[in-house]
């Protein structure tokens, strides 16, 4: 028996749905009905008894966030709707005449009446153990009926008070639209293997299959893409500049994916602990000025470090690269001579004698071989590659080297000031701890759509890709940090903004 | 029923139409390529006039856009690679047609259309990951160290650059000099050679003044087209050539070609940017256009001299105080010296 706060937690719950139908454990119920009406009867004479809680809920093993935490009311666990109904990706609809709810996720649909005890699953009636109300302002529904109503399994482990909510292969299920679709879509390279393993199983969790053929041509051929409506979305390391988004003719959302470090590899034989650079070093390594290894301006910031003396061999990317415009842009935040001699952007004139190499794995080769080398390149490329990368001082003066926690950080130093466009650069953010050579990948989707069908896929492949955070299952070994929840909040509102005709998609 | 029997084959009426088709569209299709990249290319034509041809800026934060390093690039590279392939892809020619004993012929003549189905990304990752550090550190090395006086040996040497990239483009374009120049040599007439062997010349000799002649002409329209090749050869050279927009006399400096620089930004470029990368593409276009031109004219002569008999044929001439000597007369002059 499952216990909470000295409830029988299965009793007051005894709801058991399996596939679509329901299996009301019948006898139990028509014993337990008239004790359930007086309980509650009861319940109702004496103030309500609600327990804010330090309860957490994961959700296929990550937790869960939410503004207001979860409650218990006489022993149920209560969630705002907002956040349950999100993690679970049902679509809902709010009658407030008849104060209903109706969630709908696939082939299930539940409705829901504030303060009353019965509900409808797929149109068959089944009794709560409590019903859906207002508490403090936020509508809470139980979590265990609507989670398990809509397909998934739900777990309590008392010991670290958790509720543990598992999709199933049923609760995975979603239907965008009523017949089979295929999206044209392409543009940035680096996101490709994210993007493609992500399009495939989408693909799968959707009945009728929505298909979504992804082209990695590049960022700025996905804008040209998208400009021609050649592309019902794009993907692009780089935001549009206003001149492109006037030649799309109507407003671009920026949708974020994912962030990543960009890291500052080097090749130095036998140096016997990690290198530190200074923005200004490093700014001065790429314009030219500092050329050997043992210059003065290196090694005063890295005492105890014997380097040699060595010409410094500068590599960057061939091919124009969205890492190139986060690391043209990093340098010219920091160096006004870089700022004004070179500037930023996929593809830059290089000062002084550099080697291209082609794409991150291109860069980390030439590094790799060249002895006294340095580059930049995607952090995952450094380790897979096993390259030796710097610390960078941020602007808060502290030496910090790449990784998922310093990027986190690095976005955390935006605090409330995310631009509500989401066109931001993360390059040397006020974060104390932020890494900061950080950037962003986006996918670039009209906000005024014309077809209702491939506005829907595009929005509800959002939905489950960023604010259902099923991405974050396939960046793994990508090294790619999740989005802040503030940032999502603001993907949540532009999805919203998504409209044919004036007409939103997702209301 | 006798009619039926009469009666043509539909495919007979239909045949000559189909295939007039399949010519016409790919005379279309060239076209409409042609014409895709000429109005990409103007509006960067439009900005920057001959002057594109001969700036060595390119910058793409400022939109300033010029040709010159990846002409020069694409020039000494090719010409290069050409100059060390010629030797030994005619070499290799010659020791297949008329040198190598006959079990050996079939064998290596595939190996070298083998080479020639390698794709060229697989060329740029030998390039890049086994032939480029042997370089660093063997003949980089030591020209740099014992040549680098002259310009033409200044380093450093960082294993990719114009050395690694002409050698790279030479193992490429090597199939095809070596396969159509063993074809002409083919087609050069048995009984030349026969005759040459009948009245007592050396191998050495019959190659000299039968073979290289006969098929010379065939020989320069297969350099020619190596040298399209090597021009137009964008993936493999790129991950090799260091990709630097600079013209420096040094083999041993990374360079920059047109068709890597194309295929370099090409994903990522946008506006003017775009515009001057079709204008390289429309430059290189015409470049490789005239070659293969000049290419196809050549062998088409070449065939053509065969059939006219212009081809030489070996004569011995009876001198009237000597031993006689042997010479080569043009096939339809024979008639004149009887």
């Amino acid at each position: 028996m499952r216990k909470v706060n000295g409830f029988d937690f299965q009793g007051w719950l005894n709801l058991k749905l399996n596939g679509g139908g329901i299996n009301l454990k019948n006898r139990i119920i028509s014993r337990a009905l008239p004790l359930m009406v007086i309980v509650s009867l009861l319940f109702s004479l004496v103030p309500v008894n609600t327990l804010a809680s330090n309860i957490s809920i994961v959700f296929d093993g990550r937790t869960v966030a939410s503004d207001v935490p979860p409650v218990i009311q006489r022993g149920t666990t209560m969630v705002p709707m907002r956040v349950i109904f999100e993690v679970l990706g049902a679509d809902v609809e709010w009658d407030s005449s008849t104060q209903t709810i109706t969630a709908k996720k696939a082939a299930n649909t539940i409705r829901l009446t504030l303060g009353s005890r019965t509900a409808t699953v797929n149109g068959r009636t089944v009794s709560l153990a409590e019903p859906a109300n207002l508490i403090n302002n936020r509508t809470m529904v139980p979590i265990r009926f609507v989670s398990e109503a809509l397909g998934a399994r739900v777990e309590w482990v008392a010991a670290t008070s958790t509720v543990r909510i598992a999709s199933t292969d049923a609760s995975r299920l979603r239907s965008p639209v009523s017949s089979e679709i295929r999206l044209t879509t392409g543009g940035a390279t680096f996101p490709f293997p994210l993007y493609s393993r992500l399009f495939a199983e989408y693909r799968k969790v959707t009945r009728p299959t929505v298909t979504i053929d992804y082209a990695g041509v590049g960022s700025g051929a996905g804008i040209r893409g998208l400009i021609g409506r050649t592309f019902d979305f794009a993907g692009s390391d780089a935001v549009m500049s206003e001149q492109q988004i006037r030649e799309a003719g109507g407003e671009v959302l920026h949708i974020p994916t994912v962030m990543g470090a960009v890291a500052i590899v080097y090749n130095i034989p036998d140096l016997n602990r990690r290198l530190r650079l200074t923005e200004e070093t490093l700014a001065g390594i790429y314009l030219g000025e500092i050329t050997r290894w043992n210059d003065p301006r290196i090694a005063s910031e890295n005492p105890g470090v014997t380097l040699p003396d060595l010409h410094i061999t500068v590599v960057r990317r061939s091919d124009g690269s969205g890492t190139t415009a986060i690391f043209t842009d990093y340098l010219s935040s920091i160096s006004k001579k870089w700022k004004d001699t070179v500037g930023m952007g996929t593809s830059v004139r290089w000062p002084g004698t550099t080697v291209g190499g082609p794409g991150n794995a291109g860069v980390a080769a030439q590094v790799a071989q060249i002895s006294g080398a340095i580059g930049y390149v995607e952090l995952s490329t450094a380790i897979l590659n096993r390259l030796n990368f710097a610390e960078i001082r941020n602007s808060s003066g502290r030496f910090i080297a790449p990784s998922e926690s310093t990027t986190i950080a690095a976005a955390a130093g935006f605090g409330g000031n995310v631009p509500k466009d989401l066109r931001m650069s993360l390059v040397n953010t006020p974060g104390a701890n932020g890494y900061p050579i950080v950037g962003l990948t986006w996918l670039l989707v009209r906000r005024d759509q014309t077809n209702e069908n491939i506005a829907k896929v595009t929005v509800d492949f959002l939905r489950w890709a960023v604010l259902e955070r099923n991405l974050e299952s396939f960046t793994a070994d990508l090294f790619y940090a999740p989005l802040p929840q503030n940032m999502l909040d603001i993907v949540r509102d532009q999805l919203k903004s998504i409209n044919v005709n004036g007409n939103p998609i997702w209301k | 029923m006798r009619e039926k029997i009469v009666t043509k084959d539909p495919g007979e009426g239909i045949f000559p139409h189909v295939t007039a088709m399949a010519a016409i569209l790919i005379i279309l299709l060239s076209g409409s390529i042609f014409f895709v990249v000429l109005s990409g290319a103007m509006p960067a034509l439009k900005k920057f006039k001959l002057s594109f041809i001969f700036s060595t800026i390119w910058d793409p934060v400022l939109d300033i856009y010029g040709a010159a390093p990846a002409i020069y690039g694409t020039a000494v590279s090719s010409f290069l690679a050409l100059l060390i392939a010629a030797p030994l892809g005619v070499g290799t020619a010659i020791f297949l047609t008329e040198l190598a004993p006959g079990w050996l012929r079939k064998p290596v003549s595939y190996m070298v259309e083998l080479l020639a189905a390698v794709p060229s990304v697989v060329f740029g990752l030998w390039g890049l990951l086994v032939l480029a550090p042997w370089l660093r550190k063997g003949v980089g090395l030591f020209l740099d160290e014992k040549f680098g006086f002259i310009p033409l040996f200044r380093g450093p040497f960082l294993g990719v650059g114009m050395l690694t990239g002409t050698l790279v483009l030479t193992i490429m374009i090597l199939p095809t000099v070596t396969a159509i120049s063993r074809e002409v040599m083919l087609t050069v007439p048995l009984d030349q050679r026969e005759g040459m062997f009948a009245l007592g010349a050396t191998r050495w000799e019959v190659i000299r003044k039968v073979i290289l002649p006969g098929s010379k002409v065939g020989i320069v329209g297969a350099l020619l087209l190596g040298l399209g090749r090597a021009m137009g050869e964008a993936m493999a050279v790129t991950m090799v050539i260091g990709n630097t927009f600079i013209i420096s006399p040094s083999l041993l400096s990374p360079a920059q070609t047109l068709s890597s620089l194309i295929v370099s930004e090409f994903p990522e470029a946008y506006g003017m940017q775009l515009s001057a990368l079709m204008l390289l593409g429309l430059i290189l276009f015409a470049i490789t256009l005239a070659i293969n031109i000049i290419a196809l004219i050549m062998v088409n002569r070449s065939a053509a001299r065969l059939k006219a008999g212009k081809e030489l044929v070996p004569v011995q001439i009876s001198m009237p105080y000597g031993e006689g000597a042997l010479v080569l007369v043009k096939k339809k002059n024979l008639s004149k010296m009887e």
